[in-house]
């Protein structure tokens, strides 16, 4: 670290987050062991180091001396410990959204249905259900094949050609029906009006993005005067708390419709939609209570050029979950 | 962060009056209407696949590059956030993309029963 002077000054380096991260831990514990008590403490401790290190970042000006260290040695050194720390932070987002897509594509790709069903198919070759020809790669194919190309199962089709080996009750699982029989995208693609919600979502998260840099740039323009600096800062945050907002209230709406249309947590390809989309939707939610902080600070004036690196960082994060979302849309909406 | 502008950014800056990121988030928008476009046209199940690939690809290095500053900022923070993409591609590979039944046909030394057996002859 690159500061010394911790007597002379005030300084941002704080135990705040370990404690946080303490009653975090004691909180989910408590859940764990279903314990009150142990929940009831760690909520205590958690709010105890929230609160802390909102006091103290209250005062920071982002000079060396209130604590913006910079990291020296590889592979980091030079660059801020906080911006390192939000990369760091963002490379285990980048694991977690990467298993919820591995695991999608993973039923996407059919694997598994392939598979059983061949042997299914096979079962049926040897048990003399089949005409001649068939192989147990022609069953599949004709089970598992639409007119446009979409993997989709012709139930009906595959009951026949197995000599009803292969019927309706093949393609119910413990887990509910198979992910190709109803995704998502079959639900909100139909109709326009039904993509809608998560098409304005894309677009209100881009957007914004955007008036997150907005606010970064204002907020670093040393040649504004202060009341107009802090009113553009505070005024782009608000949009972006605004649009955060519509997104969680359009995907609530989205959430509503599709369990009504029947697309439940139940199924397969129900449980990763609401899992991932839901994951995302907290990490949105998250960002939300953090900008209504930012907007506060803004409003009393805290922000200028020397600690906008905050606005920076948070943007960081911000930008991850519209980068997230700019993966989700396609994959999980309209493919 | 961005704002020292060099090279083609300032001269994209001092022909249009806007600045990359202004730039980045309109391409954005189209970029997401094209996307939506091509669910709805009449193009073939793999041009449509091939379409929002290509479009999430590029969207991804719009906000990756210059939204987030990857364009501008230490090297060091791109191999940071490119770094888990390997465990990624490792679990898209072992995972996502790979037949079950190759877990089956694992070799008898690695299956739980081996284990087993093994712990069962030891006194």
């Amino acid at each position: 670290m690159s500061y010394d002077d911790h007597d002379e000054h005030g300084h941002h380096g704080s135990w705040a987050p370990i404690i946080a991260s303490f009653g975090t831990m004691l909180f989910l514990f408590g859940f764990s062991e279903n314990n009150t008590g142990v929940i009831a403490i760690g909520l205590a401790i958690l709010v105890w180091g929230l609160l802390t290190w909102w006091k103290g970042d209250l005062p920071f000006d982002g000079s060396e001396k209130m604590g913006e260290l910079k990291s020296h040695g590889s592979p980091f050194g030079g660059i801020n410990v906080r911006k390192a720390g939000i990369w760091l932070f963002l490379m285990s987002e980048v694991m977690i959204f990467g298993s919820f897509f591995g695991a999608y594509t993973r039923m996407r790709s059919n694997w598994n249905t392939h598979w059983t069903l061949r042997d299914k198919a096979q079962e049926a070759i040897d048990s003399g259900f089949t005409n001649d020809t068939a192989t147990a790669d022609s069953i599949v194919e004709l089970c598992l094949r639409d007119s446009h190309g979409h993997p989709h199962v012709q139930e009906a089709t595959c009951e026949t050609i197995t000599g009803g080996l292969v019927n309706n009750s093949f393609w119910v699982t413990e887990a509910g029906t198979p992910a190709y029989h109803h995704v998502a995208a079959e639900y909100v693609t139909h109709d326009f009006m039904t993509l809608l919600p998560g098409a304005i979502n894309t677009f209100a998260l881009i957007l914004s993005s955007f008036t997150v840099v907005l606010a970064l740039k204002a907020a670093k323009n040393v040649d504004l005067d202060p009341k107009v600096r802090d009113r553009k800062v505070r005024n782009y945050l608000a949009i972006t708390l605004f649009l955060g907002s519509l997104f969680i209230v359009l995907k609530l709406y989205e959430w509503n419709h599709l369990i009504h249309e029947g697309f439940t947590i139940s199924t397969l390809a129900g449980s990763f939609f609401y899992v991932t989309t839901g994951a995302h939707g907290v990490h949105v939610f998250v960002g939300l209570v953090f900008i209504t902080y930012f907007i506060y600070k803004a409003h009393i004036g805290g922000w200028d050029h020397k600690n906008a690196q905050s606005i920076e960082y948070y943007g960081l994060y911000w930008h991850f979950v519209d980068l997230a979302w700019v993966l989700i849309f396609p994959a999980f909406y309209l493919y | 962060m961005g704002e020292h502008h060099s090279g083609w950014q300032k001269t994209l800056f001092d022909k249009t009056g806007k600045d990359v990121y202004f730039w980045n988030f309109v391409f954005l928008m189209i970029f997401t209407v094209v996307e939506v476009g091509a669910v709805y046209l009449s193009i073939s199940y793999g041009a449509t696949l091939f379409a929002l690939v290509s479009v999430g690809i590029v969207k991804f290095f719009g906000i990756a590059a210059f939204f987030m500053h990857l364009w501008d900022d230490e090297r060091e923070l791109t191999y940071t956030f490119v770094c888990p993409f390997i465990f990624v591609a490792i679990l898209f590979i072992g995972i996502a993309f790979t037949n079950p039944d190759s877990v089956v046909g694992l070799p008898a030394w690695c299956s739980p029963e081996f284990i087993g057996s093994y712990s069962s002859t030891v006194p």
